[in-house]
Parts: C-alpha cells; structure tokens; sequence
C-alpha cells in the first residue's frame, strides 16, 4: 500500500469516526463529507484559504510549509503537518460554504435597492460578480479574521431572518389583517404614477412620513394614543350609552384602524416601491452612527513613503544576532535569503502598526487595503 | 506612497477625502473600481457590499418594530370596541329588563 492511499484511508476512516461523534452527541450532520488534506491541496481557491489559516494559526514552522505549498513542492512530512489542520479548516469551510449559498444575485440586487452606492456599484460590476467577489472575501475572513466573519455570518443569517424567522411571521400576519380589513395601498397610487423616479420617492417619502411622522414615534401614534386614553374602562363606565354617542365611537375607532392598516400596509412585502421609500424615510431619519466612519478614518494619519524609506535605511544600518552569543553582523553580511527574512518581518511589522490604527468600519477597510497593496509593491521594490 | 497606479488613486481619493465629501469619495471609489488592482478592488466591493447590509437590516429591523407597533395598537383598539360592546348590550339587558 503506497503511503498516499494509505493518508486516504487514514482520512475516510477518521470521518467515520466524526460522522459516528456527531451522531451520538446529537449534533446535526453536515452537508457533505469533509475534505481530505489531498482534496484541499489539489483545489488552488482551498490551497489559497489553507494558506490564508495558516499564516494565522499556523506555527512558526508553517511559513515555509506555505511557500511550498504555493509553488507545489510539498513533501511528505508537509502533508503531514498540514493534515493536523485539515479537520480545523474543513470545519470553517463548512461555515463559509453555508453563508456563501445564501449570497445570490438577486440578494445584492435587493440590497442595492436600499443603497442607492451599491445600486451605483451594480452597475460598473455584475451581480454574478459582486457574488462571487463577497464568497471568495468570506473565505478569507473566516481564515485569516474569524471575528469579522462572525459578525458579516450574523448579519447574513439577519438576512434570511427577514425571509423565513419572526419578520416573516410579523409580516404575513400584517398582510393577512390588511386582506382582512380590505386595507390596500390606494392612497398612494397617486404618488406611484408620478414618472419621474426623483419625484416619486420624494411625494412616497412625504405621505409614508406623514402617516408615520417622525420615523416610528409619529403623529398616527400619538393621536391614537390619545384617543385611547379616553377609552380607559373608567370612561367606557361613564359613556352614556346613547346609540349616536356610541356609533361616533365607533366610526373614530374604526377610522383609526384604517390609518394604521394604511400605513402596516406599506411595509407589507409586494409593495416594494414603498417598502424602499419607506426604508429611506426610516434611514434618513436614522439616529445610529457608524462605530467607525468617514471622520474617523479622516483622522487617523497616513503612513507616508518616506517614513518607510527612513526606517528602511536604519534597519539597512543596524546590526543583525549571529549564532554566536553577544557578536553581531552588518547588513550586507547576511545572505540573500535573510536579507528576504529581514524586509518580509519590516514589511509585516509597518502592516501590523497600519491594522492596528484602523478599527473597522468602511473608510478603514478601504483605506487599509490601499495601503496593503502599496506595501506589496514597496516590498517587491525593497532591495 | 510612490506614483504607482494604486498610489494616484490613493492621492485622488484623498484629496477628496479631505473636502469632507464622502459622498464624492464614495462615487470616485465605485467610478473607478476598474482601475484599482485587483486584491483592492474586492475590497472595495466587499465593503460596499457590508455597507449595504447594514442599511438593509437597520430598515427591515425598523420596519418590524413599526409593524409590531401598529398590530399592538390594532389589538389595543380591537379591545376598546369588545369591552363597549359588551358594555352595550349589558346597558340594553338592563333598559329592556326596566332596571
């Protein structure tokens, strides 16, 4: 038996032994059958994510293993380290593969319809591609930053609440309650048939805001609010009983149920027109700022190429450990490869000081891989 | 930063940056998506991508709460015309027993 087929059967029987784990500890199954190391190596996006782990949970010896492992020159014992990863990285894989099924061309297409930008972006890039972009992004957090991974898998499994969980439940029973009361959206067919797109979201955005006033606390609310509170079982004890009196109340209550059937019913799915305006009527008023946003990032300063070069001179003029304790060697004493060594751990460390001024948000993750893109090229030009 | 393609960009968006118009930052990001080296260009659209889910959840969470407020307060006046109607036909009982 060659050494290979002996690793597959190693392998398979190890998934045995986890399929039989599962089972017994109740834990659901997974979709397929985990990945070998061979299967792993063999598929180049999978090679780049193995890679991508484990520049960070990878030990010192890794570094090495990955250069092998992207020029294709692993060696037996680098199959063997690597395979101490395996189950670990087909675990997150798995992770990665369901959050990536629910991203789809029509998700961003309707996501773009609550984001005028991205709306923007969809049409220099295809959705096909914006899809395949964000998968393969997945990928790498859930390797390389497997905090930022669980937050953007939260908000996409958010996502899917919307369409089967408890928002979906709320809005079939709001849908059903306005077929029920023959509440449809009428009112606003006025605004509809305005041609221009500008317009139509300005006069949806007037009348949803005037049903709703500001945001959720509006005018609709408190008047009921008030009218309620004429209603209390004390007042209903005191009411005359007269039939006119109480067919008023009536016709006021039942008003009331009209107004706030007509403004459930633009947040019902199928009218999307003025799900969106309402959507934009809700964001333009929004309170919430973002954790990091565009003041923030304007703050934080650059590293400028000149500063690189300073620090790049005066470690060219330091002194570098020999093997021999207390006795030190100049820079051009050492040799091609740890003079590579010695640009690679300057370049990491310049990286690391950049990532740890940026705390998230958009402008610091743009502003972050510009900067990383122009460190690859500083590297490549470093000699 | 040098005068690579990635640093002219960089130069350009900055010095809109700088203006405090994000929103021209933004339309110069996506205006020149193409031009950006692959790796920043993911990024970018990864971004924008994140950015969006944001504004979708804070508007359907949003949408939810005013849903559930508005079926709060149909309930609340479904419970206002029962306890008057119970109320009327207590009344008329007692007009037609004479009490």
């Amino acid at each position: 038996m060659s050494i290979e087929v002996y690793k597959q059967e190693q392998e398979k029987i190890k998934a045995e032994e986890e399929k039989k784990r599962r089972q017994e500890a109740g834990e659901p199954e997974e979709d397929r059958e985990p990945l070998t190391t061979e299967e792993i190596i063999a598929d180049k996006e999978k090679s780049h994510l193995l890679g991508k782990m484990l520049e960070r949970d990878g030990g010192p010896e890794s570094k090495e293993v990955m250069i092998r492992l992207k020029s294709g020159t692993l060696t037996e014992a680098d199959i063997d380290n690597l395979s101490k990863y395996r189950d670990a990285f087909d675990k997150k894989m798995q992770k990665v593969e369901n959050v990536s099924e629910e991203i789809t061309p029509e998700m961003v297409a309707e996501l773009g319809e609550h984001d005028p930008k991205l709306k923007k972006l969809l049409e220099h890039v295809s959705p096909d591609k914006l899809v395949d972009v964000v998968q393969d992004r997945l990928g790498e957090l859930a390797m390389s930053e497997p905090d930022q991974f669980k937050i953007i898998s939260k908000k996409i499994e958010k996502m899917q609440d919307f369409k089967k969980g408890d928002f979906k439940k709320l809005d079939d029973s709001v849908r059903e309650m306005c077929e029920k009361e023959n509440i449809g959206v009428n009112d606003y067919m006025k605004a509809l048939a305005i041609k221009d797109p500008f317009e139509q979201r300005k006069e949806l955005e007037r009348i949803i805001g005037e049903s709703w006033g500001d945001g959720i606390g509006g005018k609709t609310k408190r008047f009921i609010d008030s009218f309620l509170g004429n209603f209390s079982d004390k007042k209903i004890q005191e009411l005359s009983w007269k039939k006119s009196e109480i067919d008023n109340v009536f016709a006021e209550l039942d008003k009331h149920k009209k107004n706030i059937g007509k403004a459930l019913a633009v947040t019902v799915k199928g009218n999307d027109d003025m799900r969106n305006a309402l959507a934009n009527a809700i964001l333009g008023k929004s309170t919430k700022k973002e954790q990091r946003g565009f003041k923030d990032a304007e703050s934080t300063p650059q590293i400028k190429e000149s500063d690189i070069d300073a620090r790049y001179r005066q470690l060219k003029n330091s002194t570098f450990p020999t093997a021999t304790p207390n006795v030190f060697r100049k820079w051009d004493a050492l040799n091609p490869a740890e003079k590579d060594q010695q640009r690679d751990l300057f370049i990491d460390q310049i990286k690391a000081e950049e990532k740890a001024k940026r705390k998230g948000g958009f402008w610091d993750s743009i502003f972050e891989a510009m900067f990383g893109s122009f460190l690859t090229k500083k590297r490549a030009s470093l000699n | 930063m040098t005068t690579s393609n990635i640093t002219t960009l960089y130069n350009k968006l900055t010095e809109i940056f700088n203006t405090g118009n994000e929103d021209a930052a933004k339309d110069f990001l996506i205006e020149h998506i193409k031009e950006f080296p692959e790796d920043v260009q993911k990024k970018i659209m990864f971004a924008f991508f994140d950015a969006a889910l944001d504004k979708k959840i804070e508007s359907e969470t949003q949408k939810a709460q005013i849903q559930k407020e508005g079926m709060d307060y149909l309930e609340k006046i479904d419970k206002v015309e029962k306890t008057i109607k119970d109320k009327q036909k207590v009344s008329k009982l007692r007009s037609f027993l004479g009490i």
